[in-house]
């Protein structure tokens, strides 16, 4: 830096948070400030403080100053900046910014001048610019007043220059009005870019903002690349006739001292009976749910641990939390909302004993300061699981209890990936959107821009727009595209959330989110509630549901009988499709090797599979351990207590953390940091910073390199996703519950699974064709009987029961038909296919789907003969007297088995009469392709060809680029490998068929069958099998 | 009766515009977007899976080297008229039919007393098409039904039948797809097993008008021998046009005038006969020892005053005088549909009126040139020259009220046509610290989409006083003067 140029501060730098407007990341700019030498940087985004939080933990990293602040807009269509002095003017921030942004549709804000004025303690303000009222020849007059009696000496002219030739008339208007109203005069620049090399990704954002294309974006787009973050010597250039400006951005800069770290949060504290304290009334629940648990016997081991954890809770004054969550639970059981708290949670007993959790944490050895210590003094993390579909409810409970003002849930950033960035970036540079489209589908979620990729779909990427196009996208990727609803992140607060961080509407009705995402409100150290949806918590309910109404059996989670021998046989068989968590393909190949043999297996087979474990080569070491095919040894003795469980194998992130303590020497602060590292998912770098660190010292303490690479090898894929044990624990108990139900009452478990859908992995056809192969009874849903969910009717003389398919499976029928349908039907059942067109009043479509899924089967014999009838009825005004369909009754012939399957897949995605391959299947046979059961049971190596439909299509990026398919037919599934080369060869084939053919060889592995691909192809038949979805790429 | 069916005509339009494309899949969509529908499809196409009714992005999705364009309405109309024309060749009783485009019954009886056979009548037909560049198929029978169904069954063929029996007999073969039946229509009979004529015609029609509209009604009876579905041949329209032999040459441009006024009268009261106006007028003037002059004049608005066609002809000849004396002039006129109270309007009474004005206007185009008359528009985009662009005024508005702003002296620039070279206009050597310069730098650097332009503008006062509005090009690196500061 020239010694003698002036410092300055800039004070109006917009970041990526400015949607669609900023053009680097708060991060980009706070750095790219300290690395110029500016003693500090004042991030003002587009009404709201989306990115502070960012900005802020880069800023106390560099040991940056930064000034908080918003650029809002009026109502009258100019803007003003507010910049935050103190404590008070953040809170007067938050609450303007939330009224404007309340009352506006999403993604505006507007506020009156009157309101800023109300606001304005605590704040400072920056008038000027190019659409502010102060650069206009009128003059401001009673706007000017107001705010001058407002915010008093706290009120600046703001001199913006950025080499335009409209800004020396309009300097000349601020320079008069701000004489006549004695303003200051600050110094400014709109920084959009931290470096000018930006300038053409911040055309094309504001070409995305405002939907047009380059050409016809006109003044739209900036007429230069003067809004960079400039150095003191080109700052004092541009200002070189006004220093006492430049000089004034210091002076502001001085007046603006507070801080985000100055937030202090108070969580809600609760209503108590009697007088009681919050800490009284938890340590009363705590042990009334401990006498429930142990049945009134409370283990001295149990007792001890929970006096432990409420000195700690005591200690960091969390009582509140635990008794909000314990309300939320409370809440479930009494609404027969089933629930279940996961993470690290299930490492505490008064979690456990408030019911919040279902892992008893003594038994299990599970490590409390995981969850909390008194050291990290950070907050607790609970997230609660919840049926998907009433999670709901339980998100409307905390809105009354606590109120919107006190409860807001958190965001999700909506980011630019390859797709998107490809699509609305090819739209700004004109390129048509066919092409776009086109490119788009060729694109993994995964990969970025590649440029070889683009080539497949026939793009010449060296053309203008495409050549642009590549140059763009990388910039854009990860940058914000809007705000969307977390999950199910709650921020709960005893002041005013809107005092904390701005609120706005979500695109949800009923909904209000906050500013930040969950990792701000993690690095603020804020309280989150997480209050999650599960599928398989849903399916249970259902299933227990149907156990008590038709078995007369009533189980709950806790009361399913643990260690059943036939479960484990069959969950170590691999067949567990729809079985939480153990159903995916990858999970399925594990299940044979690891066969486990209790719950304790089950909860490392959770764990295993997973890319922690996976690309820290700690699978296979694991599996010859317990299979005793190598000794189990330690790399130090020291260790073993920390991976005596897991076969002297790291597997859990627990053990991470406590290796790096006892063999790495790190503090427990510092494997705190190094799991915050872990957990910051896919952020590259934080983790690398470990691996110095760690390797050297567990070298220095006598452990071989080998294995300590091995370690910070796992440690990286923890980066990516890992379970704590904790974690696994909680999911292992739904995925032993719901296999349990799987072996002893499978026509109530797949009931339950298809009544719970859409969840798993899995479609209803290959659920529906798994329950047929196991001997279930599926029997198509039918007008007179189905319901709208699926139900269980008697089997008839078979006994037991069979499956009967609810009507939400037909195409274009709603719940609001099946209502119409089931009150005629209460009144008295059809007669015939006139008497349900007559009552029922569905539309033509409707019926015609029914037909189609063969619903009407029980009023006439076939479906043409029902067809004829309903194309002669639909759509006639109706009568209440029946009328009969016009004409005879003519003959038809009779739709052949594959018809059947056909008609009833077009119409419901799926057929209980028959796998599409099984009509095929003397045709494959003739053209010797066996079917799934045969090729599994060839042995290893062996040359195959094999045809099946395409359920699923996976590349993880454990796997360096190898992609796996499920196929299946009527008699099973097969796993294909496709290596990259392969895949790259037949693209257009793997990407796109749903009915594929492929050759090559067998790897068999015990029971596990695996065909390698040489080549993909697609198989001619005489008939085509309907086309079906197939999950993709997750 | 015959047909004639030149099959996919919209998708052999494209193929005819993107020849380069005949090795890819192809087919026809309403709009070239994503998610429009596809119409029409190449055989090709069909084998990748994309058929009509999918979406453009669909069809991609099964072959990414589908090729897809679409084709307006309008192209289509010129089209059939085209063909239709060509067809006249063949039979004067031609009735093109409006949906599928493509579709045209002849009248084919007496032509045995010209041709050898009807099937060598036919194939000459079918060599003609194909030399304009459309493949096609003609069937030869007794009903429009038969010929019809014959037509679209035998793609690329000629069928000739010789018996009503035989066109019958096929007929009842006929797939029901080949008809142009609705899809929803052709779904539900295929639904219900319904796949020929044949199969359809034990039905009752009173049911199937019932289940399926008219329309299938009607076929159900023409398939059925019930209806008679006759030839409605389209008549020949004439074009308005005559000519007029000078004997002597005559060079003298009042006669002239006289004469073409003499001409029009007859050819307006054609156009009024019709329900139209004139809306252009083509001469063709055949001069002595010179080549033939042509000339199109556009009136203001439709017109049948012979008085105003004659006073364009006027100005256009004063200002572009005939080299020669003319020997024969052809005159067209160019007819628009308009209604009777439409025509009323243009008598014309107020003498300050729009329509004055835009006569006047036509006036000045018929005799300084089409693109002689032209306004100002003010444009959204930095480039002080892309600020505004003239555009050719068709027809005069009224202007609109604006708000009386108060306007402050401002310094008014001159553009030049091109930007000059400074040096051209000033001997002093200029750079971004030279005295000369001031009240800059005003930096404009963008398009860079296209081709990054970067200029710093300045004021520039040479010697003399003058004040010139200058930049640097950073692309070229040299210095332009962009205009004249007043």
């Amino acid at each position: 830096m020239n010694r003698a140029a002036q410092p300055y501060v800039p004070l109006w730098c917009k970041s990526h948070y400015s949607f669609l407007e900023g053009a680097s990341s708060p991060q980009e700019l706070v750095e790219t400030s300290f690395a110029l030498g500016l003693p500090a940087i004042g991030l003002c985004d587009r009404n709201g403080l989306y990115g502070v939080v960012k900005g802020h933990v880069k800023a106390r990293e560099l040991g940056h100053k930064l000034i908080l602040g918003s650029e809002i807009t009026l109502d009258d269509d100019t803007f003003l900046l507010l910049l935050v002095e103190q404590r008070k003017g953040y809170a007067n921030l938050c609450e303007l910014l939330t009224r404007g942004q309340q009352r506006a549709p999403k993604g505006k804000c507007v506020v009156s001048w009157n309101e800023v004025n109300q606001h304005a303690a605590g704040l400072l303000a920056l008038w000027g610019g190019q659409a502010s009222l102060l650069t206009r020849e009128a003059d401001p007059g009673a706007v000017a007043d107001s705010l001058k009696e407002a915010f008093a000496d706290r009120l600046y002219a703001m001199l913006t220059r950025h080499w335009e030739a409209i800004e020396l008339k309009q300097e000349a208007h601020l320079r008069r009005h701000a004489l006549h109203y004695e303003l200051p005069l600050v110094a400014g620049t709109e920084v959009l870019y931290h470096t000018r090399e930006r300038s053409r990704l911040q055309d094309v954002l504001t070409c995305i903002r405002h939907g047009v294309t380059l050409d016809s974006a006109g003044r739209r787009l900036k007429p230069n690349s003067e809004h960079d973050l400039l150095s003191p010597e080109r700052f004092q250039a541009l200002f070189a006739d006004a220093p006492d400006a430049v000089q004034r951005t210091l002076a502001i800069s001085e007046r603006c001292r507070f801080s985000l770290s100055e937030l202090r949060y108070r969580y809600p504290s609760e209503s108590l009976p009697d007088g009681m304290t919050s800490f009284q009334r938890l340590r009363a629940l705590c042990y009334e749910g401990a006498r429930r648990r142990y049945a009134g016997a409370v283990p001295v081991a149990v007792r001890d641990q929970i006096e432990k954890e409420l000195r700690v809770i005591r200690e960091l004054d969390y009582d509140g939390y635990f008794l909000t969550m314990r309300d939320v639970v409370e809440f479930c059981l009494e609404n027969d909302i089933l629930c279940q708290g996961r993470g690290s949670a299930a490492n505490s007993a008064v979690c456990f004993c408030l019911g919040i959790t279902a892992i008893d944490p003594v038994r299990m050895n599970l490590l409390f300061e995981r969850f909390l210590s008194v050291e990290r003094a950070e907050p607790p993390d609970i997230d609660l699981d919840i049926e998907h579909d009433r999670r709901e409810e339980v998100i409307q409970h905390v809105y009354s209890k606590y109120g919107r003002s006190h409860a807001a849930m958190v965001a999700n950033v909506v980011r630019y990936r390859s797709r998107s960035a490809v699509r609305e970036i090819g739209k700004a540079l004109g390129i048509s959107e066919t092409m776009l489209d086109a490119a788009a589908k060729f694109l993994s979620y995964w990969d970025g821009l590649d440029p070889s990729t683009l080539r497949q779909a026939n793009i010449d990427v060296e053309s203008g727009p495409w050549r642009l196009l590549v140059e763009l996208v990388p910039q854009v990727l990860d940058f914000p595209r809007h705000l969307s609803i977390h999950p199910g992140g709650f921020l709960l607060g005893h002041e005013p959330v809107s005092t904390l961080v701005p609120i706005e509407n979500a695109s949800m009705q009923n909904r209000t989110v906050i500013q930040w995402d969950k990792d701000d409100v993690e690095a603020l150290g804020l309280f989150k509630v997480d209050l999650l949806g599960l599928g398989a918590l849903r399916q249970l309910n259902l299933a227990f549901t149907l156990l008590d109404r038709h078995y007369g059996v009533q189980m709950d989670m806790a009361t399913i009988p643990p260690d059943d021998a036939a479960t484990f046989a069959m969950i170590g068989r691999a067949d567990t499709l729809g079985v939480f968590q153990i159903e995916s393909r990858a999970q399925m190949a594990m299940l044979p090797r690891l066969r486990p043999r209790n719950f304790y297996d089950l909860v490392i087979e959770v764990s295993i599979v997973r890319p922690g474990p996976i690309t820290g080569g700690m699978v296979h070491p694991y599996l010859r351990r317990r299979n005793q095919e190598e000794r189990v040894d330690y790399p130090h003795p020291c260790l073993e207590p920390v991976l005596k469980k897991t076969l002297g194998v790291p597997l859990f992130q627990e053990q991470v953390m406590r290796l790096a303590v006892v063999a790495a020497d790190y503090t427990p602060g510092e494997a705190d940091q190094l799991r915050r590292d872990m957990a910051a998912w896919r952020r590259s770098g934080r983790i690398e910073k470990h691996r110095e660190r760690l390797i050297s010292r567990m070298m220095q303490n006598g452990i071989c390199k080998e294995f300590a690479e091995r370690v910070f090898n796992q440690i990286r894929g923890f980066g990516e996703y890992g379970f704590p044990e904790s974690h696994a624990a909680s999911f292992a108990l739904i995925s032993y519950a719901t296999s349990w139900l799987r072996c002893h009452y499978p026509v109530a478990f797949y009931c339950s699974l298809l009544n719970a859908q859409p969840m798993g992995f899995y479609s209803v056809a290959s659920i529906v064709q798994d329950a047929r192969r196991h001997d279930v009874k599926v029997l198509s849903a039918d007008v007179l009987r189905s319901l709208w969910d699926c139900t269980l009717e008697s089997a008839g003389t078979q006994g037991g029961y069979a499956l009967r398919m609810g009507l939400r499976y037909v195409n274009a029928l709603g719940r609001r038909d099946w209502e119409k349908i089931d009150s005629a039907r209460d009144a008295r059942n059809f007669e015939n296919v006139a008497d349900f067109v007559r009552r029922t009043g569905l539309s033509r479509p409707k019926l015609l789907s029914l037909n189609e899924a063969g619903a009407f089967e029980s009023l006439a014999p076939t479906r043409r003969e029902s067809l004829w009838q309903l194309l002669g009825l639909a759509g006639r005004p109706q009568t209440p007297l029946a009328v009969e369909a016009q004409g005879g009754q003519p003959g038809f012939a009779r739709l052949s088995r594959a018809e059947l399957i056909h008609w009833d897949h077009r119409a419901s995605h799926h057929s209980t009469r028959g796998h599409p391959l099984s009509v095929l299947r003397s045709e494959l046979r003739a053209q010797k392709l066996p079917d799934a059961r045969s090729l599994n049971r060839l042995p290893d190596k062996s040359a195959v060809r094999y045809a099946g439909l395409v359920i699923c299509r996976q590349r993880p990026g454990t796997a360096s680029g190898i992609t796996f398919m499920t196929l299946e037919d009527e008699t099973g599934f097969v796993n294909v490998v496709v290596r990259k080369r392969v895949f790259a060869r037949f693209a257009v084939v793997a990407k796109t068929a749903s009915f594929l053919g492929v050759s090559g060889k067998l790897q068999v592995e015990g029971t596990v069958v695996h065909l390698v691909a040489d080549s993909l192809w697609l198989p001619k038949l005489s008939s085509q099998p309907i086309r079906s979805a197939s999950r993709d790429f997750h | 009766m015959a047909c004639v069916d030149v099959p996919a005509l919209p998708l052999q339009l494209l193929l005819r515009k993107k020849p380069h494309w005949s090795s890819d899949p192809v087919a026809v969509v309403a709009e070239v977007k994503p998610l429009a529908r596809i119409l029409w499809v190449t055989e090709q196409a069909r084998h990748h899976g994309i058929v009509p009714g999918l979406r453009y992005a669909a069809g991609l999705s099964l072959s990414p080297r589908l090729k897809a364009g679409s084709v307006s309405n309008e192209e289509i109309g010129h089209c059939v008229e085209r063909l239709t024309l060509e067809l006249r060749a063949f039979s004067p009783g031609i009735e093109p039919a409006t949906d599928p485009p493509g579709i045209f019954w002849l009248d084919a009886t007496g032509l045995l007393r010209l041709h050898s056979s009807l099937y060598v009548w036919a194939q000459r037909l079918r060599s003609n098409l194909q030399k304009l560049g459309f493949t096609s198929s003609v069937a030869i029978g007794f009903s429009r039904l038969g010929t019809y169904a014959a037509s679209k069954t035998n793609p690329r063929s000629i069928t000739y039948f010789a018996s009503e029996a035989s066109e019958r007999h096929s007929l009842l073969k006929t797939p029901l797809e080949n008809l142009s039946i609705s899809t929803e229509i052709l779904h539900h009979l295929n639904h219900l097993g319904i796949a020929t004529i044949g199969d359809f015609l034990p039905f009752s029609n009173s049911d199937l008008v019932a289940r399926f509209g008219k329309d299938l009604g009607l076929l159900h009876h023409l398939a059925g021998g019930k209806a008679w579905d006759p030839l409605i041949p389209e008549p020949e329209l004439e074009p308005v046009q005559a000519h007029v032999n000078l004997e002597p040459p005559e060079h003298d441009n009042h006669r002239l005038l006289f004469s073409i006024k003499r001409q029009l009268n007859p050819l307006l009261r054609i156009l009024r006969h019709r329900h139209e106006a004139a809306v252009e007028l083509a001469l063709c003037f055949k001069l002595e020892r010179h080549s033939l002059r042509h000339e199109y004049l556009r009136t203001a608005a439709p017109t049948l005053d012979a008085a105003q066609l004659v006073d364009l002809v006027r100005l256009r000849l004063d200002r572009a005088p005939l080299p020669a004396a003319v020997i024969e002039i052809r005159l067209e006129v160019l007819g628009q549909r308009v209604f009777p109270e439409q025509l009323c309007l243009f008598q014309d009474v107020n003498r300050h009126s729009f329509s004055a004005a835009n006569r006047a206007l036509a006036r000045i185009r018929a005799e300084f040139g089409e693109q002689s008359v032209c306004y100002a528009r003010l444009t959204d985009a930095h480039l002080p020259e892309a600020r505004f662009i003239q555009k050719p005024l068709v027809r005069l508005q009224a202007p609109q009220q604006k708000s009386h702003e108060v306007r402050t002296r401002q310094l008014v620039r001159r553009f030049f046509v091109k930007p000059k070279l400074l040096s051209t206009i000033t001997a002093e050597p200029v750079d971004a610290s030279s005295e000369l310069l001031t009240g800059g730098p005003h930096i404009f650097d963008g398009g860079w989409w296209h081709r990054l332009i970067t200029r710093e503008y300045y004021f520039l006062q040479d010697k003399d006083d003058n004040l010139y509005w200058c930049f640097y090009d950073g692309y070229r690196k040299q210095w332009f003067a962009h205009g004249r500061v007043e």
